[in-house]
């Protein structure tokens, strides 16, 4: 029975997980190991988690940020258990509760196992270089995010809480229809609109803080933002499945198409005000007054532009990141030689041209080929 | 002259295919519906759902639909100001409130929200009127969606089954809704539904058959 279920769990709990959130997955380890060069990749890990274990403040973000990887967990976890298609799990129930404990320990421990298996080294380096402090800190923290986890898949599972909910009902006042979106990602996907925010503004930060530009060179912010954007990509894919479900009765509703698409930029415009905020702070070391169109303008044409590709015909989300990672590497080079605000005009004007053939029509394609 | 002949509309088609994959579900060469009531009946899996989601503009196409000489395809906008569709089972964000909805269809379909506002009444949802989408039965949303094809003021509305997961008296309201709305505005309709309207209330101008990858169209 154990092996059972423990198989069971694995296959519609833990390989699904990793499988929805591929993208997620592959951006972090790029951010992590594939920014440095292969020989310097262990100097690099072992300065930062020195970083970690000497600096309580670093070590306080850190924690953060596992936080937030065990609230994506839980969230995740909790939502497949309401799924209708997973109802047949609370048949778990019938075990006796040390062996729900293991099965949802285990549930845990493997959707939880890239932090986990960080923060061992980190536990273990913080003690053979005598840091028991952060040791003890990485350890306690850990501990009790792997067990309020689990005896939260426990309550739910015995159905004693109706979903992990983190609404804020002060926040009632009206919603612009372009806004609708993003209500959406404020109300049911706040993990992963946290980790993104929270990864863009301190890159940004970061940034902001660390380089200091010998002359006005917009080239880097640029860069920079434009990670920012392609950060988001995740979210855009989550939006646009939003959009099919939830939104597929707005197209019976006679709203011209550009007006479709200038809502589409007001969302996104919306979605990145945090950066575009902040990035003030940098102001006037890393851009002018004059440099603000261009990269406004860039960020919200990468999105749109990736919301667009999102369109197109049999776009399943390993193509999409593929393309979405292709764009990002070859925007980089073309930022390097500064293209001015034609770049993301030529953004804008590609975004549109493919909204505009597959919003409705994309069927066409199709009907050719089969002629 | 008949008094509702301004508003006569009549609905073509021309060399529609719907295909999902490779799989041509609907094909239909030519076909012209003149305004009137329609019971659209079918298997299930016999495209009646394709169809009317494609004359509503949610579903891609080849081929071209058009109402008095608007294309769908062409004027896109001008053709769902006249054509309403309310899904079988309609899906709506849950954090929405019906008011939000009401009020997103009147200010697109311009119109106001008075005939929205008594239709909720007759249909006793008004009281949910402010409530979040999400707190509404199945039913409930239901109703919604058939107050909101019932917006603006189209020349053609399209009800796929109407009837399911509604209370018995309001059987009777949408009934008597189609037959006026037919008699004094002119409005024409194509209706699926697996039950039949009680005591035959509708005054059908005509019965369609989904079958074989293809819509019929037979008069009364």
């Amino acid at each position: 029975m154990n092996r059972t279920v423990i198989n069971i769990l694995q296959r519609v709990l833990v390989n699904h997980f990793y499988k929805v959130n591929a993208g997620f997955f592959l951006f972090f380890f790029f951010v992590l190991f594939g920014v440095v060069n292969g020989s310097q990749l262990i100097s690099y890990h072992f300065s930062l988690i020195q970083g970690m274990i000497q600096s309580y403040v670093f070590l306080a973000c850190v924690i953060f940020a596992w936080l937030l990887y065990t609230l994506k967990c839980i969230n995740y976890i909790t939502k497949q258990l309401s799924e209708p298609g997973q109802q047949f799990l609370f048949v778990l129930n019938t075990a006796p509760r040390s062996k729900r404990l293991i099965w949802m320990l285990f549930v845990h421990m493997m959707v939880y196992m890239p932090v986990f298996l960080y923060a061992v080294i980190v536990a273990v380096i913080a003690a053979k270089q005598h840091y028991f402090g952060s040791m003890t800190a990485v350890i306690i923290s850990n501990g009790f995010m792997i067990l309020l986890s689990t005896g939260l898949y426990m309550r739910y599972l015995q159905k004693r809480v109706t979903g992990i909910n983190f609404t804020l009902s002060a926040f009632q006042f009206s919603k612009p229809f372009f806004s609708i979106p993003l209500w959406f990602l404020w109300k049911e996907r706040k993990q992963m609109l946290l980790v993104t925010k929270t990864f863009s503004l301190l890159l940004l930060y970061g940034f902001i803080n660390l380089y200091e530009p010998d002359s006005p060179d917009i080239r880097p912010l640029l860069l920079i933002m434009m990670l920012i954007a392609t950060a988001h990509c995740a979210i855009i894919l989550q939006l646009r499945s939003f959009e099919e479900e939830r939104l597929l009765f707005t197209k019976n509703l006679p709203v011209p198409l550009l007006k479709r698409f200038a809502w589409l930029l007001l969302m996104y415009a919306l979605l990145l005000l945090p950066e575009l905020v902040f990035m003030w702070k940098g102001f006037p070391l890393h851009f002018q007054l004059k440099d603000l169109p261009q990269v406004w303008l860039l960020v919200i044409s990468i999105l749109a532009f990736f919301h667009s590709i999102l369109l197109m015909k049999d776009m399943d989300s390993e193509h999409y990141f593929r393309i979405a990672f292709i764009i990002c590497a070859t925007l980089f080079f073309i930022l390097l030689y500064d293209p001015g605000i034609f770049l993301p005009l030529l953004l804008l004007l590609i975004a549109y041209a493919l909204y505009r053939s597959h919003l409705y029509d994309f069927e066409k394609k199709i009907g050719l080929s089969s002629e | 002259m008949d008094q509702f002949a301004l508003l006569r509309s009549m609905l073509q088609f021309d060399t529609v295919q719907k295909h999902y994959g490779n799989f041509l579900a609907l094909d239909i060469p030519s076909l012209t519906v003149a305004d009137g009531v329609y019971w659209l009946k079918g298997e299930n899996g016999s495209g009646k759902t394709s169809f009317l989601k494609m004359i509503g503009g949610l579903h891609p196409f080849t081929g071209d639909i058009s109402l008095s000489g608007a294309s769908i395809k062409k004027n896109r906008v001008s053709f769902l100001q006249k054509v309403n569709y309310a899904e079988a089972e309609p899906l709506y964000p849950s954090f929405l409130s019906g008011k939000y909805l009401v009020k997103l269809y009147c200010q697109t379909k311009k119109t106001d929200e008075k005939q929205s506002l008594e239709l909720l009444e007759q249909l006793h949802i008004a009281d949910a009127y402010t409530k979040p989408l999400g707190t509404y039965s199945s039913g409930m949303l239901k109703k919604l969606s058939l107050v909101l094809a019932f917006t603006g003021n189209p020349k053609w509305i399209l009800l796929d089954e109407p009837l399911i997961t509604i209370d018995t008296s309001a059987v009777p309201v949408i009934s008597s809704l189609i037959n006026s709305s037919r008699s004094q505005k002119g409005i024409s309709f194509i209706i699926t539904s697996h039950q039949p309207f009680q005591d035959n209330t509708l005054q059908l101008t005509g019965t369609m058959t989904a079958a074989n990858q293809t819509i019929s169209l037979l008069y009364e």
